[in-house]
């Protein structure tokens, strides 16, 4: 009977045993040897703290204090999953942990407890197979980084944020919050006050970055917070694929990662971001994600949520200029005790520009997954044309799906379209497939892979066996 | 607060105290039943005391509340001078094609019936179509177990403020298994001579019957000073009875008009909800069904077509609070000159209510370059086994067509029109004969010129 099964479903030998791993695959702990560990809660003296410590210019000083006051006077979201963000305790976080002295571009000079946590990740493994360069962050701190040489000949920038902001001032001054201002978000406020590590990359006009950069996130300790901060700029002409992925131990109390993401793509650049998100699930995510694209350029989010306890993240894309394109595709998995808020946000303010925009959501159990998304077209952006789509698979009695999209439209010459499917796995479909030969599990399994196979498509090889083999773990015991 | 808010406060405080203004209403003051004073009362008090809808709310995120807030006390209507009760001359023909047509009906003017007429059979029947005074003393039984239940005194402050103060109103009853086969009109006409009025409607259907209403709101179309509405209507359709209800709205161009409706459709019950919207300044409607029994089913298709700088609001919920029950809407926008519409729409299929299927369109065509459409369709869903879509588009006319139509001979400007046309008339076909007309001479004048 196994002969008629494709490849896919022979090699897992049995589906009900897989899974519950994250704790044996991520949940890992290490013991903390910290360079620096501050103290909890957030004021001035920490972020005063901060900046010394990592010996910045005034500006971002002043910056940083000026984001502090903005955090502190904004109130919180009254929007969303108001009960569990009401539950974050900002004066029990640690903002800022520095786990080594410095950044190192050898593997063998990170300690061996961050070597060994990034080897069980397999990070160096990857970096040697398929990545053009690595960055690896630990708590606050980016501990590792390398870059292939072929890409430093080129005049490829990629370091880590800091010393982006030391080594090349003046374009992160040009650039830096011109996206994300420190007012947009209490969240986007709090990052820009105690943000640290997170990637700066420049590509140069008409270079073209083949092979992805990739950054990968890991927060170990309990209560802590992690502020990354990210930053590329794709020159005329440039094209770029990053990719980040995150990971945390599994504690009883929560941990909050509030990162902000800037994208500048200018005239005819290409840039495409890539996040499967896999934290535990005591991680609040909370991030802001946008992007500018010029004349004629390029923005393309992929974007994967599969852990945390509660996600809220809407990647953006302001169409600036004509012809700019953008999409957004994203994949949001949510199992009992997770609120995947995810969506997007594309702002059409230049005549003829296109974006799409695919969600695609998995509840199981009491699991609860949210589309939001807004689509704008202001006066004059004519042609702008617009589609989405947004599927909800549900699995389970209490799974909850939400589907919140906003069109604001003031332009006549647009075409704009909507649409959205919220349904269960078909007993059709899986009695079809049993009749088949495939156990009640392997058929779930192979319509859920079905369902998210436009986002699979779209990731490098070994993320695309990594999310099956994730989407398998939280498929475990899903039948009945 | 702002300053219209506190005004408000204030004059509805005045209200209480005066005390009078509420017991005028009723026809015959002596015989305001117990419950309905405190029924009013309560409402009056959470008026008091509920807060304006928060404008961060998306709900109200396109509409200031302030427009719906009565710029004089409700229970004060200032008379502007002429002779209330009089049939105002933009009214006659209307009302006089519908008592040469024999129809069942009941027409209002400012609160005072200026025609009506029941066939004999009718009113053997047991049907109500009545003013909701005189229904109070009627059915009074029947009124107490509805109003009120459906948008009660905690639904809003606009909503308690209605029925704390409203002072039209009228009933449509039907009773146990009688199918009225002419549909029942419901007239409800309003100028400028009262610069706020509160208006409440109630039908009810009980079980196994069926019924047509249909519902015109009509304003003076000359109409050149502002006036305020804040209407209320409930339904309740019964186990195994069938609505079709209609609603044209033509108010005046110089309303600002808040219409809540809410309808609750019992065990394998049956409502379909037909609006179409041409008139009014700026329109706040909020149009749910709530299907509370098995098997029970709603449809609802709209229109709205606005032009000049009119302002259209309207939010649909469909709430499924029991297993098996279907809703499909179908909601077209046409918008024209500097005119706005915001359309948001919501779905809700609750833990128990497994086996639903819910369809939502929102279709949205801009005429003009300075128009603008926003549209919120959502979905809440809280179970698996449903099936659940949604679907809503903006554009201008295809050109294609026009290309086609010209192709054949038809001058661009008719074509245009032929494709309005054709967006609108799926909806226009589900109307009654009695109406259909009407509607697309509405429909006609405003695609005359664009």
């Amino acid at each position: 009977m196994n002969e008629t099964l494709p490849v896919e479903l022979k090699r897992q030998p049995d589906i009900a045993a897989i899974g519950t791993d994250y704790e044996a695959k991520y949940g890992f702990k290490d013991p903390a040897e910290y360079f620096h560990k501050g103290r909890k809660g957030v004021d001035h003296e920490v972020v005063e703290m901060i900046s010394r410590m990592k010996n910045e210019p005034d500006w971002m000083r002043d910056f940083r204090h000026q984001s502090l006051d903005i955090f502190l006077r904004k109130p919180m979201p009254t929007w969303g999953n108001t009960e569990l963000l009401n539950q974050i305790n900002f004066d029990e976080i640690y903002y800022y942990v520095k786990p080594t002295e410095a950044s190192s571009g050898n593997w063998d000079d990170v300690p061996d407890y961050i070597k060994n946590t990034f080897d069980r990740l397999g990070i160096p493994e990857a970096e040697r197979k398929f990545l053009a360069g690595v960055s690896a962050q630990y708590e606050s701190e980016v501990v590792y980084h390398s870059m292939k040489e072929e890409l430093v000949k080129q005049g490829i920038l990629f370091t880590d944020m800091d010393s982006g902001l030391r080594e090349h001032p003046e374009i992160v001054k040009k650039f830096f919050a011109t996206v994300i201002p420190p007012t947009d978000n209490k969240f986007a406020a709090l990052n820009s006050a105690v943000w640290s590590g997170g990637s700066f990359i420049y590509i140069p006009p008409g270079v073209h970055v083949d092979i992805p950069l990739q950054a990968y996130f890991r927060i170990n300790m309990e209560n802590m917070g992690q502020f990354e901060r990210t930053l590329i700029i794709a020159d005329k002409g440039a094209r770029v694929h990053y990719i980040e992925g995150c990971t945390a131990p599994v504690y009883s109390t929560n941990s909050l990662h509030s990162a902000v993401v800037e994208l500048i793509a200018l005239e005819g650049a290409y840039i495409r971001y890539t996040t499967i998100q896999n934290w535990a699930n005591n991680i609040y995510n909370l991030v802001t994600k946008r992007a500018v694209a010029h004349k004629h350029a390029t923005v393309e989010w992929v974007d994967g949520n599969i852990g945390s306890k509660l996600t809220m993240k809407f990647p953006c894309i302001y169409l600036m200029d004509e012809g700019a394109h953008g999409e957004i595709l994203s994949v949001a998995f949510a199992g009992t005790g997770q609120h995947q808020d995810a969506g997007a946000k594309v702002i059409h303010a230049a005549p003829n520009t296109t974006s799409t925009i695919t969600s695609k959501s998995i509840s199981k159990d009491k699991g609860r997954a949210s589309y939001r998304g807004m689509v704008k077209v202001y006066p004059g952006a004519t042609g702008s044309k617009v589609a989405v789509e947004c599927d909800a698979l549900l699995i389970g009695k209490e799974a909850r799906s939400d589907t919140y999209p906003t069109m604001e439209i003031d332009e006549k010459d647009v075409s704009i379209e909507h649409e959205a499917r919220v349904s269960k796995v078909g007993d059709e479909q899986i009695f079809y497939l049993m009749s088949r030969g495939l156990t009640e599990a392997q058929a779930r399994l192979m319509i859920v892979n079905g369902f998210i196979e436009p986002f699979v498509k779209e990731l490098p090889m070994e993320y695309a066996v990594e999310l099956n083999r994730l989407i398998e773990m939280e498929m475990e015991g899903s039948i009945g | 607060m702002s300053r219209l808010a506190r005004r408000m406060d204030s004059e509805t405080g005045g209200f209480v105290e005066s005390g009078k203004g509420r017991h005028a209403v009723m026809e015959n003051p002596q015989e305001t039943p117990q419950w309905l004073a405190e029924l009013r009362d309560t409402a009056l008090q959470q008026c008091r005391t509920a807060a304006l809808p928060d404008r961060v709310a998306h709900l109200w995120r396109y509409s200031d509340p302030n427009w719906f807030v009565p710029e004089t006390a409700p229970d004060k209507p200032i008379n502007r001078g002429k002779k209330q009760g009089a049939l105002p001359d933009w009214l006659k023909p209307r009302i006089g094609e519908l008592e040469r047509s024999q129809a069942p009906h009941l027409a209002l003017c400012n609160g005072q019936i200026v025609s009506t007429y029941q066939p004999p059979g009718l009113l053997t029947s047991g049907v109500t179509l009545s003013t909701l005074a005189a229904g109070i003393v009627t059915d009074e039984a029947l009124v107490r177990a509805h109003l009120g239940r459906y948008v009660g005194p905690s639904f809003g402050k606009f909503e308690a403020l209605n029925l704390a103060t409203w002072d039209t109103g009228v009933l449509v009853a039907v009773p146990k298994n009688f199918v009225s086969v002419q549909p029942l009109q419901l007239i409800i006409a309003t100028d400028a001579s009262r610069a706020f009025s509160s208006i409440r409607l109630l039908i009810v259907l009980a079980q196994q019957s069926a019924a047509t209403v249909a519902i015109e709101l009509l304003g003076d179309p000359k109409a050149s000073t502002a006036q305020q509405l804040n209407i209320v209507l409930e339904v309740a359709v019964g186990a195994g009875a069938a609505l079709k209800q209609i609603m044209v709205q033509n108010l005046s161009n110089r309303t600002h008009a808040l219409l809540t409706n809410r309808g609750s459709v019992d065990r394998d019950g049956h409502l379909t909800a037909i609006l179409t919207s041409f008139g009014g300044e700026k329109v706040k409607a909020d149009l749910g069904t709530v299907l509370t029994g098995k098997g029970a089913e709603t449809k609802f298709v709209g229109v709205a077509f606005a032009q000049d700088r009119q302002h259209l609001d309207h939010h649909t919920v469909h709430q499924h609070l029991a297993g098996n029950t279907t809703s499909d809407l179908d909601f077209k926008v046409v918008l024209k000159g500097k005119a706005r519409s915001a359309y948001t729409g919501l779905i809700r299929i609750e833990k128990d209510a497994p086996f639903c299927e819910a369809y939502q369109e929102n279709r949205n065509l801009l005429l003009s370059k300075n128009a603008r459409a926003d549209s919120i369709p959502e979905l809440e869903i809280m179970t698996d086994e449903v099936r659940c879509t949604h679907g809503a588009t903006v554009g201008s006319i295809d050109l294609n067509q026009v290309f086609y139509l010209m192709s054949r001979g038809i001058p661009n400007d008719e074509a245009i029109r032929l494709i309005v046309a054709g967006f609108l008339e799926h909806t226009i076909q589900i109307v009654p004969d009695e109406l259909r007309e009407q509607i697309r001479e509405l429909a006609a004048q405003r695609i005359s010129d664009f």
